[in-house]
């Protein structure tokens, strides 16, 4: 945490000198409220925050959870066969290129209002980039090291266990990474659709121009990718406390 | 049984070998010697499977499970020493290979950091897992790229003693690649020399030496005679 040290003094700093300025009304609250604002904001509406706060956290958590375990598999079996993941790997490049807000519209048509689309719309982001990172992981295994697999006469499974996935390991977790901002993104474009969660709570708060509640939206999104990232870095911890994965 | 028959090998058009023939014999214990990039990692690469001649042929009957040394030792990260050992064990699990990766672990002097991954050994102790890898279950055929080269005397000879006497009690068939003309000289029976100093061409050695006990030949003067001949032979222009 050291490192973040700056940033924090940065933030704060900045922070500091919005409230200043709005005290001494050299600020327009209106465009860009102060912290004292929001946190009031927060305060009147706190149970409506919090609840879409803890839907859309929720949400984002179970989609990342969702593309974690699909990716991984999905990778792992398309590794499999050299043909299969040859004509796989540049869809799973080419699907991340394709903009969420633009499929969202057409994941409602598929499932409807409700929390299916929003989770559909964030596993369809944070999927890709943790099957292509996995099988970019899986097919770049030291050459030595898989010549040493094959003099000590390991099998194909031997060698996807012991050798190729622990091998992958920090392919796969930078993807996972990537996902997790990802997520957040895909939840939200899902809510702006399908409704509910801070997404829902933006667009609403758009339409009635209460600029305070879509900024207190945004941090509420901040802190959920905030939360996510130290939850996946306390993981990576504790992994590679328990194990190295490299040398 | 080792067959190179008119065996060639390139990189790129560049050639490292041409019309080798040689032969290898169950039991044999051979020392691959040459200069830095004249191909001896690549020859015993041949030898054990791993890479492929350009012309002529090789061919072996052998289908024991073999040992191989790498030049680098080719640790995994995410393993600790024991289970790293453990990957070369033949049988899998049990108590037997239990039992068998702890004797090799004491035999190679790394018991006390059988639970240490390799980012925490040394370079040497890094080559004696390779090693401990490599002979553990008593394997008929090894291949050693220049196992010893990153250890101390004391250890080296230890080592080499140790080499010598599974080598003896388990009849191995042994490929040894080395810089050390001593070295070679002193564990095998047979030369493999690359082109070096004023000899232009592959030869082969056949050491004449005394089955005595190891430690007793590193002092005699049969040995130093003979490393010697070897290296006024590689000297001399004839
Ligand atoms: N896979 C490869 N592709 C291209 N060239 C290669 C390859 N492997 C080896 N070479 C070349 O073959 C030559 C011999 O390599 P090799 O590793 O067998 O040498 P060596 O005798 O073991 O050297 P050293 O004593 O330094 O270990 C080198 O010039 C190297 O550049
Ligand atoms: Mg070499």
């Amino acid at each position: 945490m050291k490192h973040l040290t700056p940033t924090i003094i940065l933030v704060c700093l900045v922070t500091a000198i919005v409230e200043i300025l709005y005290r001494l009304s050299y600020w327009d609250a209106q465009s860009i409220p102060p912290a004292s604002v929001i946190l009031q904001t927060i305060t009147e509406n706190q149970d409506a925050f919090v609840d879409a706060f803890t839907s859309t956290l929720k949400l984002s958590m179970q989609s990342l959870a969702l593309s974690f375990i699909l990716g991984f598999t999905l990778a792992v079996i398309f590794s499999l066969n050299d043909w299969i993941k040859r004509a796989v790997f540049p869809l799973a490049i080419f699907f991340q290129t394709v903009p969420i807000i633009a499929i969202a519209p057409l994941l409602v048509i598929y499932f409807g209002y409700g929390p299916q689309t929003i989770l559909a719309a964030a596993v369809f982001v944070s999927l890709f980039p943790i099957l292509a990172n996995t099988l970019v992981g899986l097919d770049t295994i030291d050459k030595n090291l898989l010549e040493l697999f094959q003099v000590y006469r390991q099998n194909a499974w031997h060698t996807l266990f012991y050798l190729k996935i622990p091998g992958s390991y920090y392919f796969i977790f930078s993807g996972l990474r990537i996902s997790s901002g990802l997520a957040v993104i895909g939840v939200v474009a899902g809510e702006f659709v399908a409704g509910g969660g801070l997404g829902a709570l933006i667009d609403t708060s758009r339409t009635q121009q209460r600029i305070d509640l879509v900024f207190a939206s945004l941090i509420g999104l901040a802190v959920i990718g905030l939360l996510q990232i130290m939850l996946l870095n306390g993981i990576n911890l504790l992994i590679t406390r328990w194990r190295p994965f490299k040398l | 049984m080792f067959e190179l028959k008119n065996a060639g090998k390139e990189f790129q058009q560049r050639w490292l070998f041409k019309n080798l023939n040689l032969t290898a014999h169950a039991g044999d214990f051979i020392s691959i010697l040459g200069p830095s990039g004249c191909g001896k990692s690549t020859l015993l690469r041949i030898l054990s499977g791993l890479d492929t001649v350009s012309e002529g042929s090789f061919s072996t009957s052998s289908q024991d499970p073999s040992g191989f040394v790498f030049q680098e030792s080719c640790l995994l990260p995410w393993l600790n020493v024991f289970e790293n050992v453990a990957l070369g064990a033949t049988q899998r699990q049990g108590r037997d290979s239990h039992a068998a990766i702890t004797k090799i672990l004491e035999v190679v002097k790394l018991t006390d950091a059988a639970q240490l991954f390799p980012r925490q050994l040394s370079g040497g102790m890094k080559m004696r897992v390779s090693i401990a890898r490599a002979l553990v279950n008593n394997k008929k055929i090894l291949f050693m790229d220049e196992p010893f080269a990153a250890l101390d005397d004391f250890t080296r000879f230890e080592l080499q003693d140790e080499l010598l006497e599974y080598w003896r009690q388990y009849n191995m068939t042994i490929f040894f690649v080395t810089h050390s003309l001593s070295e070679s000289v002193f564990l095998s029976q047979k030369l493999w020399l690359f082109p070096q100093g004023q000899q232009k061409t592959f030869q082969e050695w056949v050491l004449e030496k005394p089955s005595t006990a190891a430690n007793s030949y590193r002092n005699s003067a049969e040995y130093f005679q003979t490393v010697t001949t070897v290296t006024e032979h590689l000297r001399v222009k004839k």
